[in-house]
């Protein structure tokens, strides 16, 4: 069983000053075991108390990332899944879904999360499943202003994720929770 | 069904069971209820890990829990994703010391299968009980039990084995396979099937047959009673160590548990508000003071804690000292004490001083762990610092002898169990007040001496330093025996010796003249080496001396006494049962002990016993003489190196460096039949010392010692005893010359 921590947009200092109080009480160390963060974080700091939470860290670069050499697009296998990275201003339009599916495919990847609207997003598309764990500060975007912030769990166990979105809904954090099995012929 | 008190005597891990209290006991239980209690664990065991040990994925189908205390993010200690990553945490550790259990032994203990299912087993264990839950060294204490589990499926396998051809040439080609067949056929058709059964099987030796029949898998419970089975060993890993750590006894609370030597809080009952481990080790300091009281007071005042080490020794039962193989016939004993309490109501205190001792188990725990101390005695006794100790302490010698350790530890047992007792004649919070009962044994005992020694007994105030540097084991036994088997004689003198200590009442000089070499020796020996130090086991030590002389017939004694000390003196491995007997027997039949030394201990010294010995008395005497007056003590040394010489030729009595000394050392190597000569010269130097003596006693016992704080001073009537003292000893000595 492994749990992978998915999130992005941050947008410290620029648009938020932290994640919510709520948010950094949950995120322990020694529970998450890997890191996907799309981008944007902004700065250093943010990638170091990332870091802090779990050594695994997993970053592609956002428009507004100091660091330039964060990735496009990144790559890993987690157990029986591939997970495509990505933070999503490359591909129009924004937030997309047949755009979205596209990368998938050309990533060839079973799990695609990208960022950028700060929208969560998730669908199940040709077998496989397209993310967006919307903004964890709940910064606004060019294409929102109130934003809920956000950021996915997933875990994943065998040939089955779970998805837990966690949102923050006035003050309150709201859990759900999705499904997803791949059937085990899907990579040969 | 046969009934033997040893049944499965090959099979140590269904003895331990039974021991531990998960079987029933192997008296007068059919074999179908032998199989249900053990189902019955098995089940209990399977429910607790079912419950237990979570897969938060699965309990997460049953029921459509609320999602904002179910997340793996759940802050909620309670949510089945807490537990989950608790357990994962505790997993963590667990595995982290399983990953360095018997690295010797890795080819069972590191192995995957094994590893999971200790790991399981503790896991299951500290949920349930979380109250005490995992520490380290408890993955030591089931590893044995999994172990001896996996010995015994592999003998069954060989016996079975071993069968199936025998089966096959005995049942008409049939084989072992078939049978099986058959006998399931005629079981679910009951009455038949046992009838079938018996005849099948009865051409085997009750043993065997008795194997079989636990072990089949159509017998009662089925496959789950199959006492010895691979598929189960990690229900019956678990269900012994509950038992074992929680000292229970088929559902009742016995006393040892283990769990209490880890605990740190005090245990209720406990009026010493220690934590029961720190009882425990001081239950060992309090059995081994009752047994060798010179180790005893040698630890304290080296400021060596019983706990520094018996906290080890206890809470892994030994395990870390000895090697598994040992280790199993330990826990052999240790499992087949049983450990209920004598107590009727362990929690009234005037009962015992130690509750771990209230147990036949508790009292052999702590019997071998003094029986492991003995072992040690002389290096212990040898060292100066608490460091050394302790390193000798922690590092137990692995070429042992097992079986005398063991032994001596069972022969200390029931004596353990009485010293728990507060009317116990021995050593106790006050020595000064000792029972009754003994000191009217001591009265009797001195009076008879009296009796016998002819005269009124003297009394000399006894300060002497005994702690031996001895290497010889015959010190060991010596106290040891003494004390324990006759302790009326040893406690009773202790108890008198301590009146004497504190009232200042004036013992023996004449009975010196009495006191066994083997005493006197030891002392005089240990005096070479030692500071003077006034300890209260001199007193002790005193006591013996005492006890020993109004024991002591007359003045034909002592030579066999001596040659018995010679002789233990060269004798390397004891065997306490005969040296005590002699010890006994002499005080009663001094010639047949003498006779019975000679015989058994063949040394070219022992040839000489008769002169010797009477020398070395006679030495010794003076020796002891001054050394309790305190104001010879060089002098005396030396006189003791002589008689030493003879015994031990490397005696290190030249640490003083006296010139005699020397002159001794170069006569230690002289021939055997140079003895007379040295006999010669040793009387004479012995009139030298008696002069000596004379001369300081006249002007009223001016101490050239400078250690004032053991002057002693005497009166006028003890100086005038002290005085015909040393007239019979110049007698003693003049004889000597005449040789």
């Amino acid at each position: 069983m492994v749990l992978v921590l998915a999130l992005g947009d941050l947008h410290v200092p620029h648009r938020a000053a932290d994640l919510p109080a709520k948010f950094k009480s949950m995120l322990v160390p020694g529970k998450i075991q890997h890191i996907i963060c799309t981008g944007n974080l902004c700065i250093k700091e943010v990638h170091d108390y990332l870091k802090s939470l779990c050594p695994d860290l997993h970053i592609t670069r956002g428009e507004y990332d100091e660091d330039a050499r964060y990735p496009e697009t990144k790559t890993l296998t987690i157990g029986q899944f591939k997970l495509g990275l990505c933070h999503g201003h490359q591909v129009v339009p924004w937030g997309d879904l047949d755009s979205l599916a596209m990368l998938q495919r050309q990533l060839d990847v079973d799990i695609l999360v990208t960022g950028h609207t700060h929208q969560f997003k998730a669908y199940k598309h040709e077998g496989g499943v397209v993310i967006n764990p919307g903004s964890a500060t709940g910064a606004y975007s060019s294409i929102t202003y109130d934003v809920n912030p956000s950021f996915v769990l997933m875990d994943i166990d065998g040939l089955r994720v779970v998805v837990y979105v966690y949102e923050l809904i006035d003050g309150e954090v709201k859990v759900d929770k999705i499904d997803f099995k791949k059937t085990a012929t899907m990579h040969g | 069904m046969p009934e033997s008190p040893r049944r499965f005597s090959a099979l140590r891990g269904a003895r331990w069971r039974a021991d531990l209290g998960v079987l029933p006991g192997f008296d007068s239980v059919s074999t179908e209820e032998f199989r249900r209690a053990a189902a019955d664990s098995r089940r209990r065991y399977a429910n607790l890990r079912r419950r237990l040990l979570i897969d938060p994925h699965l309990s997460k189908e049953e029921n459509a829990p609320d999602l904002v205390v179910e997340n793996p993010l759940s802050q909620n200690p309670e949510s089945t994703w807490g537990q989950y990553f608790r357990n994962a945490e505790l997993e963590k550790m667990l595995n982290q010391d399983l990953s360095r259990l018997y690295p010797e032994l890795g080819d069972f203990f590191q192995t995957t299968i094994c590893q999971s299912m200790l790991g399981r087993i503790l896991l299951v264990w500290s949920l349930r009980y979380p109250e005490f839950g995992y520490k380290q060294g408890m993955h030591e204490l089931l590893a044995p039990l999994l172990y001896v589990l996996h010995a015994d499926v592999h003998y069954f396998k060989q016996v079975r084995e071993l069968h199936e051809k025998l089966f096959g040439d005995d049942f008409d080609g049939q084989t072992f396979p078939d049978r099986i067949k058959q006998n399931r056929s005629d079981r679910t058709n009951t009455i038949e099937g046992s009838a079938a059964k018996i005849r099948s099987l009865e051409d085997l030796d009750p043993d065997t047959r008795d194997l079989f029949l636990i072990n089949d898998a159509y017998g009662a419970e089925g496959e789950l009673g199959i006492i010895l089975s691979e598929k189960f060993m990690e229900h019956d890993a678990y269900c012994m160590f509950e038992n074992l750590m929680h000292g229970l006894m088929n559902g009742a609370q016995g006393v040892v548990a283990i769990t209490d030597f880890y605990s740190l809080s005090p245990a209720p009952e406990s009026s010493t508000g220690l934590t029961p481990v720190r009882e425990a080790s001081s239950a060992i300091y309090h059995l081994l003071a009752c047994v060798d009281s010179s180790l005893h007071s040698h630890l304290v005042e080296l400021g060596v804690e019983p706990q520094y080490f018996a906290l080890r020794w206890l809470r892994v039962l030994f395990g870390r000292e000895f090697t598994l193989d040992n280790l199993l016939f330990i826990w052999d004993e240790i499992f087949s004490s049983p450990n209920h309490s004598y107590c009727a109501d362990i929690k009234n205190r005037p009962d015992y001083q130690f509750k771990i001792l209230c147990s036949p188990r508790g009292a052999l725990i702590l019997s071998m762990a003094v029986s492991m101390m003995l072992h040690l005695r002389s290096s212990l006794l040898g060292s100066e610092h608490a460091t050394s100790c302790l390193v000798r302490l922690l590092n137990f010698p692995e070429d042992i002898d097992l079986k005398s350790l063991i032994d001596k530890a069972k022969l200390l047992q029931p004596f353990a169990l009485e010293a728990n007792l507060p009317s116990s004649p021995l050593r106790g919070k006050s020595p000064l007040t000792p029972p009754n009962y003994w000191e009217e044994k001591w009265k009797i005992l001195q009076m008879s001496g009296e009796k016998r020694s002819g005269g009124p007994i003297n009394r000399l105030k006894v300060r002497g330093l005994f702690r031996s540097s001895s290497n010889t084991e015959s010190n060991v036994s010596r106290t040891k025996d003494a004390n324990f088997e006759d302790s009326n004689l040893t406690s009773a003198t202790q108890s008198t010796a301590d009146e004497h200590h504190s009232s200042g009442i004036v013992p023996l000089i004449n009975s010196i003249l009495h006191m066994p070499t083997g005493e006197q020796t030891s002392h005089v020996d240990q005096y070479t080496a030692e500071n003077i130090r006034s300890t209260s086991n001199n007193v002790w030590e005193a006591g013996q001396h005492d006890g020993c002389c109004s024991s002591s017939v007359d003045i034909r004694d002592p030579p066999g006494v001596s040659c018995e000390n010679l002789s233990r003196d060269n004798s390397t491995s004891l065997s306490c049962g005969t040296d005590y007997d002699h010890e006994t027997h002499h005080a009663d039949e001094p010639c047949a002990s003498h006779d019975d030394k000679v015989v058994s201990k063949p040394d070219l010294l022992t040839v000489h016993n008769d002169k010797i010995d009477e020398v070395t008395i006679a030495a010794i005497q003076t020796c002891a003489l001054v050394d309790y007056q305190q104001s010879q003590q060089n002098k005396l040394c030396f006189v003791n190196g002589k008689s030493k010489v003879k015994d031990q030729p490397n005696v290190s009595v030249c640490e003083v460096g006296y010139k005699e000394t020397s002159q001794l050392g170069s006569s230690s190597n002289v021939a055997d039949k140079e003895f007379v000569g040295i006999l010669r010269s040793l009387g004479e130097s012995m009139v030298e010392n008696i002069e000596v003596i004379d001369l300081l006693f006249q002007p009223n016992l001016h101490s050239t010692s400078p250690d004032k704080s053991h002057e002693i001073v005497l009166g006028n009537i003890e100086q005038a005893k002290a005085k015909a003292a040393l007239e019979g000893l110049k007698k003693i000595s003049d004889l000597l010359r005449r040789i």
